[in-house]
């Protein structure tokens, strides 16, 4: 099971003295089970390429195939096939909580599930289980407006709006856009532990779009980087953040971790390499500091 | 993305009608209305709509863009078309039930049709030639001899220029908080109409609650660097009239004797 896309090109406002090609040729897979991020300088086609996910946009040239199914055929069965694939590809767009309208917490996260045609006790069910999912407390915010809560909170209520439709893949799009330190932090661990899957939630595929190139790090699988709609790296990240020159082209920097690991083994001290944390960095450089001292060389 | 969204119709060129001055443009234009209804002779029209034509060939938006502003007006034409065809006296040419068609009809239907069409094409060409916020800076500057009268001109430019600057924002305010809830599987193009209807309220909660925080971040910004209205206000591209505006407008006013000539020639 895979999101698949093939050749796949979108071009804005075809026909105008305003068209744009935002995307070239674009092939790539993103696989189940995976934590894939898409990075890529402001205007590289990010947002662009995500909507192509779940059928919002039609590309211009190619086809997007989700588990199997072309979303993108202009027949009603395509019709068909695209609004399906919005069920099982959840997408959490830029500031999401801006999308909120409902007078209660709880009515709000219905929404999609309610669009699926559920009513009733599953419905409370799914609800239930979405807030959780994002760190709510049903009991405590059910019934509030959303329009009370906090930027951090009224966030979640928007994840959990899309969590309740249980997408199989969810798409987020830079998803700690504007919040504090504390918030973006609480908000990475709700990420990692939807991946991981908990409470009774199989584990999710997250295709995650961000600027923070040390989120990137410690979280993906795979990294994606968008240069002016191409592609132009893929791989897993420690392997991608090793092209510098790409990347710097691509308007991008290494995550500060691998700089410093870099600059360090430049110096001549062997660390190894692989970590992805602050905590696994502190490791390697110890251990790199250790067998420097045992070979007698500081 | 911002700059992937037409604001009005205006199209993009540098072309003769691009470059004149908006204010000079806005008069002629007006002042060309003014003759197309008052030389009516058949021979004034010839030259009208030749000269017509040849403006829109200089304004270098494709043919088919400017016919396209026909569009939603063309049941108009036609039915000015069929009453003047029907209601005119004079040699009949055939009968439809009670209504009589004649010759004289169909041209004066004719003449009217195409008046109406000059004086669509020549506005358009107008917004197609000209940037909105041009377009209310001549505005203002047209308004502003009215000051004395209570007309007040700024306000009403700067309201104008606010509302069109927000345009294409809000128009992409609403296709992504539309995109989001589609995502979560409201389907637009479906349904009866109430549940159209309905589907139309968790765009518009999101879209007014962001129109008025826009409003509000707007107002603090603009009194944050002292905005206190147009008293004694400059602008940063003022506009200017060129020798190309003498031109046009010596042009125009050779085209007004000759149509004039041609007039009393007929009448």
């Amino acid at each position: 099971m895979s999101i698949e896309l093939k050749n796949v090109s979108y071009t804005y406002m075809p026909g105008t003295p305003m068209e744009r090609q935002a995307l070239h040729d674009i092939s790539l897979t993103i696989r189940e089970g995976t934590f894939t991020a898409i990075a890529g300088h402001t205007g590289s086609g990010k947002s662009t390429l995500i909507q192509h996910l779940n059928g919002l946009l039609q590309p211009t040239d190619g086809t997007v195939l989700v588990d199997g199914v072309n979303i993108n055929a202009r027949d009603r069965q395509g019709r068909g096939a695209a609004k399906l694939a919005r069920g099982s590809v959840g997408m959490v767009f830029q500031y999401p909580e801006q999308q909120l309208f409902e007078e209660t917490v709880a009515a709000d996260v219905a929404f999609g599930p309610r669009n699926q045609g559920l009513s009733g006790e599953v419905l409370e069910q799914r609800v239930r289980a979405a807030l959780a999912l994002a760190g709510l407390d049903y009991e405590a915010f059910g019934n509030q407006s959303p329009f009370q809560l906090s930027g951090g909170q009224k966030r979640r209520v928007a994840i959990a709006g899309v969590l309740a439709m249980q997408p199989r893949y969810l798409v987020l799009d830079e998803p700690t856009a504007g919040l504090d330190p504390r918030g973006r932090e609480a908000l990475m661990e709700t990420v990692a532990r939807l991946r991981q899957g908990s409470g009774g939630c199989p584990p999710m595929t997250i295709i995650f779009v961000s600027h923070s190139m040390d989120d990137i790090l410690r979280l993906a699988d795979e990294l994606i980087v968008l240069d002016r709609g191409r592609l132009v790296l893929s791989g897993s990240p420690e392997v991608v953040f090793r092209e510098k020159d790409i990347l710097r082209k691509a308007g991008l920097e290494a995550p500060e971790l691998t700089v410093l690991l870099d600059s360090l083994r430049a110096t001549g001290l062997p660390v190894p390499a692989g970590a992805r944390n602050r905590r696994e960095a502190a490791a390697a450089i110890r251990q790199a500091l250790l067998s420097h001292k045992e070979a007698g060389l500081c | 993305m911002l700059s992937s969204i037409t604001i009005g119709q205006y199209y993009p060129g540098n072309s003769l009608l691009h470059r004149l001055d908006p204010r000079v443009k806005l008069l002629l234009l007006l002042a060309f209305m003014v003759e197309i209804f008052v030389f009516t002779a058949a021979p004034a029209y010839a030259v009208l709509s030749a000269m017509t034509l040849l403006l829109m060939l200089n304004s270098g938006v494709p043919l088919k863009i400017i016919m396209g502003s026909l569009k939603p007006l063309w049941w108009i034409i036609a039915f000015t078309f069929l009453i003047h065809l029907c209601s005119t006296p004079g040699d009949a040419f055939a009968q439809v039930w009670i209504f009589a068609l004649t010759w004289e009809g169909a041209a004066r239907g004719g003449l009217i049709c195409l008046r109406l069409v000059l004086l669509i094409l020549l506005s358009s060409l107008l917004t197609f030639t000209t940037s909105p916020l041009k377009l209310t800076d001549a505005m203002e500057a047209l308004l502003r001899p009215f000051k004395g009268l209570g007309v007040p001109a700024h306000e009403l430019a700067m309201m104008m220029t606010i509302a069109l600057r927000f345009v294409p924002t809000l128009i992409e305010e609403t296709d992504r908080i539309m995109k989001a809830q589609q995502s979560r599987g409201v389907d637009f193009s479906e349904g009866s109409l109430l549940k159209r209807a309905q589907n139309m309220v968790p765009i518009l909660v999101p879209l007014f609650l962001s129109a008025f925080r826009r409003a509000d971040d707007l107002a603090l910004a603009m009194e944050a660097r002292c905005y206190r209205g147009g008293e004694g206000r400059t602008q940063m591209k003022a506009l200017r009239v060129s020798q190309i505006d003498f031109v046009a407008v010596g042009a125009f006013l050779l085209l007004t004797v000759l149509l004039a000539a041609l007039y009393f020639y007929t009448v």
